[in-house]
């Protein structure tokens, strides 16, 4: 049943993406109390899909808002999530029926123009201002992954002007301080990674993209244990010590 | 590769046609996130919990 107020207190931020340096850390639901009382959230449930996650014990003051980290994941390429009272299904609140596809490291609210957008600089817990509207869209890549013979020189394009294209060719995010601007067509010989993302004013960072380009030659003429690969392969590594205590008590 | 393996095969039997008969999937990440490092999973595979997941780009060749 819905009652004394607490329909009005919604989910009203997400990160269903985190990151280890985002504070607080990693995923999180916002909620926000929109009547004119203190509200009992007690024992009210998140729900996403099968998964439910307990509000043990919450007082929110009127007009506050309070952090929850759910021990249920939050699903990064969108889905439902909404606020349910403790006994029964009744649906309370949600930010939308359904959320979009997230972006690590980026929130999903309701902005201060009203409109849904992301948030770039999350703000948990706090009164939101505005987000972008947008994502950037992917950077395209004349090259498709796959086997190559001969060396190729890759372009990558974006379709919005006033867009930067960082990339990186040894598998670390373009993100990172080995990163290059793009801005002249890649010259590729041997086998690579070519990691990419699309950045611009006034939109959310585009989804990485990866094309891995083989050169076959190359494959079958591999040092026996290329560098940084481990020196042992197999099953003290893979399998760890607690499949093989069991294996040896079944054994035994 | 053993040069035994690679050079003595049968005509269109070679490792190259076997190579490109497979399905071949690329998984991409930095290399010390996977071997090598104090926080690599291979060598950590009983280790459980968000701080042992690492993002990667998976691709179906």
């Amino acid at each position: 049943m819905i009652g004394q107020g607490v329909a009005y207190v919604r989910t009203n931020e997400l990160l269903a993406r985190g990151t280890n340096e985002a504070e607080p850390p990693r995923e999180w639901v916002e909620l926000f109390n929109g009547s004119t009382q203190g509200q009992d959230l007690s024992g009210y449930r998140l729900r996403q899909g099968d998964d439910e996650f307990v509000i043990e014990t919450l007082q929110m003051d009127a007009g506050g808002f309070a952090v929850i980290q759910p021990s249920i994941r939050l699903r990064g390429r969108g889905g439902d999530l909404v606020l349910l009272a403790p006994d029964g299904d009744g649906f309370i609140a949600s930010l939308d029926p359904e959320y979009p596809p997230q972006f690590t490291g980026v929130s999903y609210s309701i902005d201060a123009r009203g409109e849904r957008a992301f948030f770039v600089e999350p703000t948990p817990g706090r009164k939101n201002g505005n987000g972008y509207l947008g994502v950037c869209a992917e950077p395209l890549a004349d090259r498709e992954r796959g086997f190559y013979e001969k060396p190729f020189i890759v372009k990558l394009e974006s379709s919005a002007p006033g867009t930067v294209i960082l990339y990186t060719l040894d598998g670390y995010s373009p993100y990172l301080n080995r990163r290059k601007v793009y801005s002249e067509g890649i010259p590729n010989y041997k086998t690579v990674a070519l990691r990419a993302v699309a950045l611009r004013k006034g939109c959310v960072n585009s989804r990485v993209i990866t094309h891995t380009y083989l050169f076959l030659d190359q494959v079958i003429t591999q040092p026996a244990r290329p560098r940084r690969f481990p020196n042992q392969w197999g099953v003290v590594f893979g399998l760890g010590t607690r499949f093989l205590e069991t294996m040896r008590w079944i054994l035994a | 590769m053993d040069p035994r393996v690679t050079r003595r095969t049968q005509p269109g039997y070679g490792l190259r046609d076997s190579l490109l008969d497979l399905p071949t999937v690329s998984v991409v990440l930095p290399v010390d996130h996977l071997f090598g490092a104090k926080t690599d999973i291979y060598a950590h595979t009983e280790m459980r919990g968000m701080d042992w997941e690492r993002a990667k780009s998976m691709e179906w060749i």
